[in-house]
């Protein structure tokens, strides 16, 4: 029983810890620019703090106990008894590092990690034991002049229930005492006769100079066993049982009755707090799986919306034509506002970046600015995930080819430190990643050559200076004249290039020599609906997504049957057609003039031929089975408003799928 | 099927196929949908009849005469939609089977289920998990979570592949 609850909580465990070391890291980046900064230096060490209690409570006890030498150096700089310095910074760092590892291995299981362990742990005493610096100590004078003493009623009720859950009460007392003073009073057995089941109930009587926003934190895990009263403001502290005793009888009398609106109270206060002193909206941790639960039902609600519009279509009934509308525009409304509860700021990714950037200038020996514009933009939680890795592949490819040596840029008068840029911007229904750098820019005879040596192309091969550099997304195509550890193994572009296709987006690049290079990146703000084009061929519909659609036109089916080559003329252009008819084998009734959709996707044209257009239509995405996953040119289903299926098209696959179909017959 | 729980009784669901009664545990049962329409869907298989919607999810249906090779279902035929949860490789997949009409829900002892004799039968005893009499007749319990997984075997012994 205790293993499963454990382990439960464990999992939450992990995922806060993940997030303390996160924002630790962002703040030791920071901290590491302007090292005087006492703010940073307290929100390093609170991080360091929590991690240290929480790690203890659910059985982390080497990260604890780790945490707790990171913990004891950040005190004395907090003291003033210690200077942050470089090799300090580091070992901060690597010690994130590290305590991510041991969040997955907590009990130093793997020998690299158990050795390393011993390694930092020996840096770190070293660090503590160092002299302490006086640096005066004007500054603690002053916050005792400043301070409010307050008194609090704290009814702490332990139950079997902490026990179960391991809450180390231990810790919480050592929390407890770094606030104040405070003295316990057992109540037990008072209230054992009201509320029999209680296992052990104490009072505790609380006098800090800290705000209820602070208490709350020590008991950040055992809410609901506490209740937090404020005693008079003001009072000196109260040293002498009998006068507390005192207190606790008054407020025992009207105990139960005065409770909840002092709750209420208190939360609303610390609400306030939580407003005025950080400035944003508070948010909720909520489990994924709630939120595509919540994208199945807005999904569900869409298609039953297209169902309702069609059957009251011919209603005469004002008051429902009223209803549907409002529904129409409410579900619209809804489905708006779900799908940006999945979105999340490229903030997460940025501050990833700022730290690997770090690390390979100083790796790589070049200076480095990073400039980050926009990264407040918004974008679906899944997307954000699935950009990571290939983002950092670019911004790696950037330090490593891109910028130049120190040396070089001297010579070059550029600025010693390059720079690396990541924007992000909203246009439309679109998002715009760059990732771009100062550098050398991408030499395209330097490409020219490498394929011609890798036999991509041939020599006499004439191509534009785009499709050359587009080359370089070719799979195991890799310019790097040497190979560093760092980027230069032949996998790469390719893989960026199909993770970011994977993701319905594309990446184009732009390079000047000398000047540097930049990757843009264009992706769906969210993939799950989308504005489409529905197309009927005999039975079947397919959507099309609009964005790749250029143009739509007729043409008689004779004179389509007459020209040779599956060739169209569109605007004096000879554009290859595809007839989904022929494609998919679908036996019907030819039509008299048959419909032309062009697809535009980046700098080629081809055109579909389908029975029928009928109209813009927003398409609620669901994959295929995988029964159904072979077929590639299919890239997803949605249930239509009659209950009818279309399919959507992956233009692109498609347009490959019927050019091999002919090759083969 | 755990065989180890001797005493349990086993609930299962029959279906008509053809001449032949087939059953499948009723915990691999969603639902059993009525006849309805199917989107087809191009270039996929002869066996897959298309797909439908099934609680705002794409189901693909398959054709379980195509598949065991009872003659082709005529379209005009009453037919039912079994939705049947399986599980293959760890992963979950729902597929839709076509059967020409469920017959009972029957309840038997796990004792009572024979097990499949090696010889003489036409079906590849890999997806049965054994039978049960049921008068003059056989039931034949489905391994569905092999039947229906398994794109490249075929469910008959000796026969080649006409999917």
């Amino acid at each position: 029983m205790k293993n499963i609850d454990f382990s439960k909580f464990a999992d939450k465990f992990i995922d806060d810890a993940h997030n303390l070391l996160n924002e630790l890291e962002s703040n030791l980046l920071e901290l590491e620019q302007s090292p005087e900064n006492m703010e940073l230096i307290e929100a390093v060490f609170r991080a360091m703090h929590t991690l240290k209690g929480i790690g203890a409570m659910f059985g982390f006890n080497i990260i604890s106990e780790y945490t707790h030498h990171l913990e004891t150096i950040y005190d004395k700089i907090r003291e003033r008894l210690l200077l942050i310095d470089h090799h300090i910074v580091e070992t901060t760092f690597n010690s994130i590092d590290h305590l991510r590892n041991l969040l997955s291995d907590r009990n130093l299981e793997n020998k690299e990690v158990a050795l390393r362990h011993v390694a930092l742990l020996n840096l770190l005493s070293e660090i503590i034991i160092k002299e302490p610096v006086i640096v005066g100590n004007e500054t603690e004078s002053i916050s005792e002049k400043n301070v409010k003493i307050s008194s609090w009623y704290i009814q702490f009720v332990c139950s079997e229930d902490l026990v179960k859950r391991a809450v180390n009460i231990e810790f919480i007392f050592q929390d407890l005492s770094k606030l104040g003073t405070y003295t316990i009073f057992n109540h037990s057995d008072e209230y054992n006769d009201t509320l029999g089941h209680l296992e052990e109930m104490w009072g505790i009587i609380l006098s800090t100079d800290k705000t209820s926003q602070d208490i709350e934190e020590v008991f950040m895990f055992v809410p609901e066993n506490v209740k937090i009263i404020p005693l008079v403001d003001d009072i000196p502290v109260l040293s002498d049982n009998r006068k507390a005793d005192l207190c606790i009888n008054d407020l025992a009398s009207d105990f139960e009755i005065s409770v909840p609106e002092v709750q209420i109270v208190k939360t609303d206060s610390v609400e306030r707090d939580r407003v005025t002193t950080i400035n944003k909206t508070p948010r909720i941790s909520v489990g994924a799986d709630k939120l595509d639960k919540l994208m199945y039902l807005v999904s569900e609600l869409f298609t039953t919306r297209s169902e309702l519009l069609m059957a009251t279509k011919s209603s005469d009934l004002p008051a429902i034509k009223l209803a549907v509308e409002k529904v129409d525009k409410l579900s619209g409304q809804f489905r708006k506002n779900a799908l940006s509860i999945r979105l999340v700021p490229l903030r997460e990714l940025s501050l990833k970046f700022k730290r690997l950037i770090r690390d390979l200038s100083k790796q790589l020996s070049k200076d480095i600015d990073f400039e980050v514009k926009g990264d407040d933009t918004e974008l679906d939680k899944n997307l954000v995930d699935s950009l990571a890795d290939p983002l950092m592949h670019l911004i790696r490819n950037c330090i490593d080819h891109g910028i130049e040596t120190p040396e070089d840029r001297k010579r070059l008068k550029k600025p010693s430190a390059g720079v690396i840029r990541f924007t992000a911007y909203q246009s439309g229904n679109y998002i715009y990643i760059q990732v771009g750098d100062d550098g050398r820019g991408i030499d395209v005879n330097t490409i020219r050559q490498k394929a011609i040596e890798k036999r991509i192309i041939s020599q006499g091969s004439n191509l534009s200076d785009k499709e050359l550099l587009d080359l370089i997304f070719l799979p195991g195509f890799s310019t790097a004249q040497s190979l560093t550890q760092v980027s230069g193994r032949g996998v790469g572009m390719d893989v960026v290039k199909r993770s970011i296709t994977d993701l319905r987006g594309s990446i184009d690049l732009e390079t000047e020599t000398g000047v540097g290079t930049t990757f843009t990146l264009k992706l769906q703000q969210t993939i799950s609906i989308m504005d489409t084009l529905l197309v009927q061929t005999g039975d079947s519909y397919f959507t099309i997504i609009l964005e790749e659609v250029e143009i739509c036109g007729l043409e008689s089916h004779q004179k389509l049957c007459e020209r040779q080559n599956s060739h169209v003329e569109v605007s004096g252009e000879l554009v290859p057609y595809i007839s989904l008819r022929d494609a998919f084998a679908i036996d019907c009734h030819i039509p008299e003039t048959e419909r032309i959709i062009i697809i535009k996707r980046q700098n080629t044209r081809f055109a579909i031929v389908t029975d029928k257009i009928i109209g813009q239509y927003q398409a609620v995405i669901k994959p295929l089975d995988s029964v159904l996953k072979t077929k590639e040119y299919l890239s997803g289903a949605s249930i239509m408003g009659d209950g009818n299926i279309a399919f959507m098209l992956d233009t692109w696959k498609l347009s490959k799928h019927s050019h091999k179909q002919t090759i083969n017959s | 099927m755990d065989r180890s729980k001797n005493k349990h009784k086993k609930v299962f669901l029959s279906f008509r196929l053809g001449k032949e009664t087939f059953a499948v545990s009723v915990k691999k049962v969603l639902e059993v949908l009525q006849k309805q329409h199917i989107t087809e869907v191009p270039d996929v298989p002869s066996y897959i009849r298309g797909v439908i919607n099934f609680r705002g999810d794409i189901l693909p249906v398959c054709d379980a005469r195509l598949k065991f090779n009872i003659g082709v279902h005529n379209g005009d035929d009453k037919y039912v939609i079994i939705v049947l949860d399986l599980e293959n490789n760890n992963q979950r997949l729902r597929i839709g089977a076509i059967a020409d009409g469920v017959k009972d829900v029957i309840s038997i002892e796990e004792s009572d289920i024979k097990p499949v004799p090696e010889m003489g039968l036409k079906y590849n005893a890999d997806f049965l998990i054994g039978m049960i009499k049921s008068g003059d007749s056989f039931i034949m319990i489905l391994n569905v979570d092999k039947v229906f997984t398994s794109e490249e075997v075929d469910f008959l012994k000796n026969t080649s592949a006409e999917i």
